[in-house]
């Protein structure tokens, strides 16, 4: 295929029978129809327009292969769906089911330097949490129609909002305590429930509980945005 | 240390709450030997025992989140890890909370140690829609995964199996923390320094340089640069280096939790336990519920125990009468007296109040199992913190009203000194187990059916009281400055296992019994003997003789009470307790209870077996309820409570003094406790007594 660009059809079409031919009953007609929702006659004409670009070996009423052509065309393009999927999920923070049909449509224009330097921005965010926090602030505070979020301590914060946690500013055992625990800058935290008494508090935080004083939690700056549970 | 060939050490690291003891169970079984690491107050528990013809020694760690050696356990933990004695170690992982637990793993894997993983309550995470791949988890963490349930011991087999092999290998976890580019250049220059390391661990010392560890052997170049890039990168992130570190533990711990997922869900909000946090920490129900809950761990621990109870003290009364009935008349009555008055009688005393103390256990266990000993810590802080103590204080104290010294070795999960030793000061004011044999005594002898709960509720204040008024005098003067943190796990809530709790239980129980079965019994023995010898050989009048003729059933027991007012008196206790009675006489004691106090030192439940001696010395066949109807002709009501208040407040028995020697490291705190105690409860009871008497309460 060269630097000669396939129409995305066609590129739909080899990821489609790619992903069947690792199938028991291989990449046939009816299946390829179904997957791509469209007419068993549709995918007839195309598939010998395939066989004529040398990227399909096709003979009707029998299953499709790739060509190894056709078969490199067809892995790029799934490795750059990947790609794009975690770059979508990971760094802009994308639901799955908001970042598959994206990545669906961006894999036919991203050339493959695009997919490399998207992992590679991936990769780099996984390896610097501390990047990885500040972006977060950045989304956190850009998020929703320029309403700026609200920067607190945590014993400020009301229960049930999600926070961000910012920073510790405290020094000695107790910083020490709350890192270990968890509580580190980037992270998402919960006031889940304050003491009859009062004081402490119980926040939810990497999916368990704990408990802290309210001075404690204090010297824990938050951010998070009101009316926002 | 060489060891022989068929020698093998497993250590057992993990999270608290990661059900590391109950799988340590599952392993050792019966075979477990719990002592102390040298030099410090932290339990070790192990277990030596033979398979596949090898000999293995398993060791479990204490339970900690991180190996930065910011407390005993933790710098224990670390040192048996880093001692390179381990074949093997095993770090148990929750399924449930992978990401923190996996924090640990992140600094184990600097320690190139060889490692597997058990990773437990598998079949929970399982329930609650996590799965994880692992092949991939054992890939990412450069060690094999076994799966492993705590609860029923799915898999210790298999885990046991899998970490004799790896012991065997000698293989070391292949996995490491990316600290990120620019700490990673700053580790590479500061390992550089440790010349002669291996680069495993000149990388793991760099990285404890970077943590602010203090005790890391470093040469001094090592120590500068790390100094010099600890203030370059806190400069350029802006954050503490501490905090980068962590992140990046975390980091690696949300990568691979994250990669080992299948979906990526390895985070599950617990409903289950939200649910019950819900009720439990409510804000208006959370207190009435907690005090419903020990209320009924209270009437659950009497209710239950009185029926085992009966059949023990007809036991006993039986052994009494079967002595008597099989003992030739005229061969050495001291010996039979011994038997039956100082072996029976004392000890005897003691284990018929096993039950109630067995149940109470029980109670403490389940609340510990269920996870909701953590609560009442939760519950519990505000006004724990208010007198100067812990939130943590409150199970010491939860379990010292069981008995006060496993409760003054509770105090070890405190982290401060300081909150430890105010915890193991106030301690003693809790009622015990012990004090409960009095008032059970006591309180039925003086008191209407109607409000024996009632006084009962009320002795037990008073000692929490007393208490908080020295916890707080304490905590303004001798161990004045801040408290300890009070971030603390909230565990989930579990269903406890039978055999958990039992065996639970029964450690507790059985350093009770052990104190029941060595130091009073040697006490009982020994107070006899005071309370038996020198013998008097004349007597005011013939004693045998005037009964044979009393005219009355009733004037024969009057002059038996004086016969044996007359041996007691000759006695060396009896001349003890006339030497401290006009000391005790203002708060309304005799010389009977002057001379059952000195046995109450002892150990408590003591002062009422000694009652028992001095008020029937020759008269053996004593049940609760004849001594109960003799203490009530001796006594008014008024003094009987003054009996108990002291009893709760005054000298420790002597194995809490031991215990706090040995948990406080020092004879000074021990014998404070012991004089400070005394000196208080010299100072109620008068007030309580006096007021008492002025209010025309004692009089008739």
């Amino acid at each position: 295929m060269d630097r000669e660009r396939l129409s995305s059809r066609v590129e739909d079409y080899l990821e489609a029978i790619l992903q069947l031919s690792e199938t028991p009953q291989g990449a046939r007609t009816g299946e390829i129809a179904r997957l791509m929702d469209v007419q068993p006659s549709t995918v007839s004409t195309a598939l010998k327009s395939l066989n004529e670009q040398g990227l399909v070996d096709y003979t009707p009423y029998d299953a499709v292969t790739l060509t190894p052509d056709g078969r490199r065309v067809a892995e790029e393009i799934a490795g750059r769906h990947v790609a794009l999927r975690r770059f979508l999920m990971e760094v802009l923070g994308l639901d799955p089911e908001d970042a598959e049909p994206v990545a669906c449509g961006m894999e036919h224009d991203a050339t493959p330097l695009v997919a490399e330097r998207m992992t590679l921005l991936a990769d780099f965010f996984r390896q610097h949490p501390g990047m990885m926090a500040k972006w977060l602030v950045a989304r956190q505070e850009a998020r929703g129609n320029g309403l700026p979020g609200v920067e607190s301590s945590l014993d400020e914060l009301p229960q049930g909002v999600r926070a961000l946690v910012l920073s510790i500013d405290v020094e000695g055992a107790l910083r020490r305590r709350l890192v270990e625990m968890g509580v580190t800058p980037g992270v998402l935290i919960t006031v889940e429930r304050v003491a009859p008494l009062g004081d402490p508090i119980a926040v939810e935080v990497r999916g368990y509980r704990l408990s802290m004083r309210k001075a404690e939690a204090a010297n824990i700056r938050v951010r998070w945005r009101p009316g926002l549970a | 240390m060489a060891r022989a060939d068929n020698q093998r050490l497993l250590l057992l690291a993990g999270n608290p709450n990661s059900g590391k003891t109950s799988l340590f169970n599952w392993i050792a079984g019966t075979r477990q030997h719990v002592g102390n690491y040298p030099g410090v107050t932290v339990e070790k528990k192990s277990a030596v025992f033979d398979r596949d013809g090898l000999h293995v020694e398993l060791v479990d760690l204490p339970g900690v989140y991180s190996l930065l050696a910011a407390s005993p356990e933790e710098a224990i933990a670390r040192d048996e890890l880093m001692s390179g004695m381990a074949d093997a170690v095993i770090q148990v992982v929750d399924a449930t909370n992978l990401e923190r637990n996996l924090h640990l793993t992140a600094q184990l894997t600097e320690m190139g140690l060889p490692l597997v993983y058990a990773l437990n309550m598998s079949d929970e995470a399982e329930a609650s829609g996590l799965k994880f791949d692992l092949d991939l988890l054992a890939g990412l963490l450069g060690g094999p995964v076994v799966p492993t349930n705590g609860s029923n011991g799915d898999g210790v087999a298999e885990l046991m199996r899998v970490a004799l092999e790896v012991a065997e290998a000698g293989t070391l976890c292949t996995s490491r923390v990316f600290y990120g580019l620019d700490l990673e250049t700053s580790i590479a220059a500061i390992a550089g320094h440790f010349e002669g390391d291996d680069s495993i661990s000149a990388r793991r010392r760099a990285v404890a340089l970077l943590d602010g560890i203090k005790d890391v052997h470093a040469p001094t170049g090592a120590v500068e640069t790390a100094a010099q890039e600890t203030t370059r990168l806190q400069r350029r992130v802006g954050r503490p280096l501490d905090v980068q570190l962590a992140e990046a533990r975390y980091g690696f711990a949300l990568g691979v939790a994250t990669e080992a997922s299948v979906g990526g869900v390895h985070r599950v909000v617990n409903d289950h336990t939200r649910r019950l946090d819900s009720i439990m920490l409510h804000r208006v129900w959370g207190l009435p519920i907690f005090v419903a809950l020990m209320w009924a761990l209270f009437n659950l621990v009497f209710a239950l125990g009185e029926l085992p109870m009966q059949w023990i003290e007809n036991g006993l009364g039986w052994l009494s009468e079967g002595i008597q009935a099989v003992w030739p008349t005229d061969v050495l009555p001291m010996l039979e007296s011994l038997l039956v008055d100082g072996v029976i009688g004392g000890v005897g005393g003691v284990i018929s109040f096993l039950p109630n103390i067995l149940l109470l256990f029980l109670g403490i266990a389940f609340l510990e199992d269920t996870g909701y000993m953590a609560r009442v810590a939760f519950l519990m802080d505000r006004v724990m913190h208010k007198m100067g103590l812990h939130g943590k204080s409150f199970i010491p104290m939860l379990i010292g009203l069981g008995c006060t010294v496993p409760a003054i070795m509770a105090t070890r999960t405190l982290e401060s000194r300081r909150d430890r030793l105010t915890t193991i000061m106030v301690t003693p004011f809790v009622s015990c187990g012990a004090r409960l044999v009095i008032y059970a005594l006591l309180i039925p002898a003086f008191f209407p059916p109607l409000w024996r709960g009632w006084v009962l509720w009320g002795l037990y204040m008073s000692g929490i009281l007393v208490a908080v008024g020295v916890a707080r005098l304490l905590r303004g003067t001798l161990l004045r400055g801040e408290s300890a943190p009070f971030v603390m796990e909230l565990p989930p809530y579990r269903v406890p296992t039978g055999r958990s709790v039992l065996i639970h239980m029964w450690d507790r129980a059985w350093m009770y019994l052990q104190k029941a079965g060595t130091v009073i019994l040697a006490f009982s023995i020994l107070l006899w003997a005071l309370g038996s010898f020198p013998q008097r050989r004349t007597f005011s009048r013939d004693y045998p003789a005037a009964i044979a003729q009393a005219a009355s059933g009733e004037e024969a027991h009057e002059l038996e009470a004086a016969w044996q007012r007359e041996q007691l008196d000759y006695t060396a206790m009896g001349r003890i307790g006339r030497v401290i009675e006009p000391g005790l006489r203002p708060l309304g004691f005799d010389w009977r209870v002057s001379t059952a106090l000195i046995g109450a030192f002892a150990a408590k439940e003591l002062f009422v077996a000694q009652m028992g001696i001095v008020l029937s010395l020759g008269n053996v066949e004593e049940t609760p309820e004849t001594l109960r109807q003799t203490l009530r002709k001796y006594y008014t009501p008024l003094q009987g409570l003054a009996m108990m208040l002291f009893c709760l407040l005054s000298a420790p028995c002597m194995a809490t003094v031991a215990v706090t020697r040995r948990e406080t490291n020092s004879w000074g705190w021990a014998m404070g406790m012991l004089l400070a105690m005394t000196a208080i409860a010299w100072l109620v009871t008068f007030g309580v007594y006096q007021t008492g008497l002025w209010l025309g309460w004692g009089v008739g």
